[in-house]
């Protein structure tokens, strides 16, 4: 009864979506869709299983923007392009990063409030403007990859040790924030 | 962690995956992947940073606590401590006879600019009369980034009193009975007024203004025009609630047999409230706030209003009519507003006539009563209840009690007027 319940009150919940929450919880799958298409142009064809299971999360976050869902797509995808797509620095990364960054920016819009809010033009101006920064700072990073690429840099140890110190700091930073 | 802010999902959906493609993307040495999550590693890193300190704390109130129906006020809801606050949505729970705008009740408002406090409107309209919980739902607030997630916090229930709003009444007829000292009901007794009573002659005390100089001179002796004193009345209002018959559906809709009296009754009010008059209010079937004290005054028309406002439908049928206490003074004019339904009215209605007041019964039965049930069951009981409640109306009209329906303006003229013939002749009263 009580999960009748549940699923008429989402349903409900559902049936009040503005234009707006369309919008944004329509991207989340346009921007994994396009996320698989990158992947294939840059790498070998993603599995049938594999779309259908990416295309389902994605629906999933679609309707939940809120729940774990999204964190699970977000591993997925990633962890695809590490596994399956030989490294490069083209600009199909580009793009598969700014799909990435569309799927998570849209979720976390979505899920500011109920799907019957609207979410106002100041706070979407100030979105904006982090858009932008993270499609800076994202550009900025592709920039200095290729260029260390273009230089071919003496590998080594201590690189290594550094760059795994870099993430560890940044790992203990966010623990000590999140917790 | 301080208390009430935790981390949102967007923030572990960002911190998570970018801390483990990092660690993968240096021992596979994949800069590539580095670059793929670079805007979760920028957004991971922009929400904790500005990780809020302050505990917000949020209440509400109406800016209006009582309105008239139809008419709206705002449910403010104010967050103190918000200087980490970027966006706060509150969400308003849904009550019937309440309508907010937008529809859902949902608002949100975002901080451009830290603020210690925070204020989010959501405007509310009544659609009926009554006292009813607004304002109850939930409050959350979102940092900076949306990296953490304040709420959602509960939101108390204010009471919002929804005044009836009187319908149209006016009449041109006097009260039977004026008994107060000043006002404008002609009175039985000869005294300062504007209408005239007698042309008579001078006697000692009378006032040379008074002086009729035509007749005077025709005559030969002084005569002098008297003229009607002119008084206030007393009127009772009693409102049946014992029972609700129809669907009253706000203003602007149909309306319930109590809608129709509670209506009547305020623009009865504030009808003779206006012209100086007394009007008092009993309400039968309610247990508590059932009585308003005979009075004058627009502080008074509040007052009645306010305990309309807090009438609850079929509270209490039990009381004995003959244990209700009214009070009221010799001249009263009692209306009764009743479908008359109920025995409580009926008993109350004849025994108040017996005790020799002028007797009104207003018949606030809606015309279009739609029986929710297509059994032809309940359609046969209903015109059964009917034929009772017209052997009713016909006992009440044989005790001398006027029955009219209501239907605003000028319902009360013909039988005020005959009350006030039958008040000047004789008769014989049972105590």
């Amino acid at each position: 009864m009580s999960d009748v319940a549940a699923r008429s009150g989402f349903l409900d919940e559902l049936s009040r979506l503005n234009r707006q929450q369309w919008l944004l919880r329509a991207t989340v799958p346009g921007a994994t869709a396009a996320m698989l298409l990158t992947q294939a142009a840059a790498g070998p064809d993603p599995r049938p299983w594999f779309v259908l299971l990416a295309t389902a999360l994605a629906l999933a976050v679609a309707a939940g923007p809120g729940s774990s869902t999204g964190l699970v797509l977000v591993l997925l995808l990633g962890g695809r392009w590490l596994v399956s797509v030989p490294e490069q620095l083209t600009g199909w990364l580009i793009l598969a990063a700014a799909s990435l960054a569309a799927i998570h920016v849209a979720a976390t819009l979505a899920a500011y409030g109920p799907p019957s809010l609207v979410l106002d033009r100041i706070l979407l101006r100030v979105w904006g403007r982090r858009c932008v920064l993270l499609a800076a700072a994202t550009v900025l990073m592709w920039t200095v990859a290729r260029l260390a690429s273009g230089s071919d840099l003496p590998a080594g140890g201590w690189l290594l040790g550094v760059a795994l110190l870099l993430v560890v700091a940044w790992a203990g930073f966010l623990h000590r924030r999140l917790t | 962690m301080t208390d009430g802010w935790r981390p949102s999902g967007a923030l572990l959906r960002a911190a998570l995956p970018s801390v483990a493609f990092t660690l993968a993307a240096v021992v596979a040495g994949r800069p590539d992947v580095i670059v793929l999550v670079t805007p979760l590693l920028v957004f991971a890193a922009a929400a904790a940073v500005r990780r809020p300190s302050l505990v917000p704390r949020a209440g509400n109130r109406l800016l209006h606590p009582a309105i008239r129906e139809g008419e709206g006020t705002v449910v403010r809801t104010v967050i103190e401590n918000s200087g980490d606050v970027e966006h706060a949505v509150v969400r308003m729970t849904p009550h019937r006879w309440l309508v907010w705008r937008p529809p859902v009740g949902v608002a949100g408002a975002t901080a451009a600019a830290p603020v210690t406090k925070l204020a989010l409107d959501v405007p509310v309209a009544s659609t009926r009369w009554g006292r009813r919980p607004a304002g109850d739902g939930l409050v959350s607030a979102t940092s900076a980034w949306a990296g953490f997630r304040w709420g959602p916090e509960p939101l108390l229930s204010q009471t919002l009193t929804t005044l009836p709003l009187p319908g149209r009444f006016d009449t041109r007829a006097p009260t039977p009975h004026p008994i107060g000292l000043v006002g404008v009901h002609p009175a039985r007794r000869v005294g300062a007024g504007t209408e005239l009573a007698e042309i008579r002659p001078f006697s000692v005390g009378d006032r040379l203004r008074r002086v009729q100089w035509p007749v005077s001179l025709r005559t030969g002796t002084l005569h002098v025009t008297s003229t009607v004193a002119e008084e206030d009345s007393s009127i009772l209002l009693v409102v049946d609630s014992g029972v609700d018959i129809g669907v009253g559906g706000g203003i602007g809709e149909s309306a319930s047999s109590l809608d129709v009296a509670v209506r009547a009754a305020g623009a009865i009010a504030e009808h003779y409230l206006h012209r100086g008059d007394r009007v008092g209010l009993r309400v039968l079937g309610t247990t508590r706030h059932n009585f308003a004290p005979t009075a004058a005054g627009r502080r008074h028309l509040r007052r009645i209003l306010d305990t309309l406002a807090r009438i609850v439908p079929g509270e209490n049928r039990d009381a004995a009519p003959s244990r209700v206490q009214f009070g009221l003074p010799a001249g009263t004019v009692v209306l009764v507003l009743s479908p008359m339904l109920s025995e409580q009215a009926v008993a109350a209605t004849l025994t108040l006539a017996r005790r020799g007041l002028s007797v009104v019964a207003i018949d606030t039965l809606p015309d279009d009563v739609h029986l929710a049930d297509d059994d032809p069951r309940v359609r046969l009981a209903w015109r059964m209840r009917l034929l009772e409640r017209d052997a009713v109306l016909r006992k009440a009209r044989a005790a001398g009690v006027p029955v009219v329906a209501w239907r605003g303006p000028g319902t009360l003229d013909e039988v005020l007027r005959k009350l006030g013939r039958r008040a000047s002749m004789p008769r014989m009263v049972r105590r």
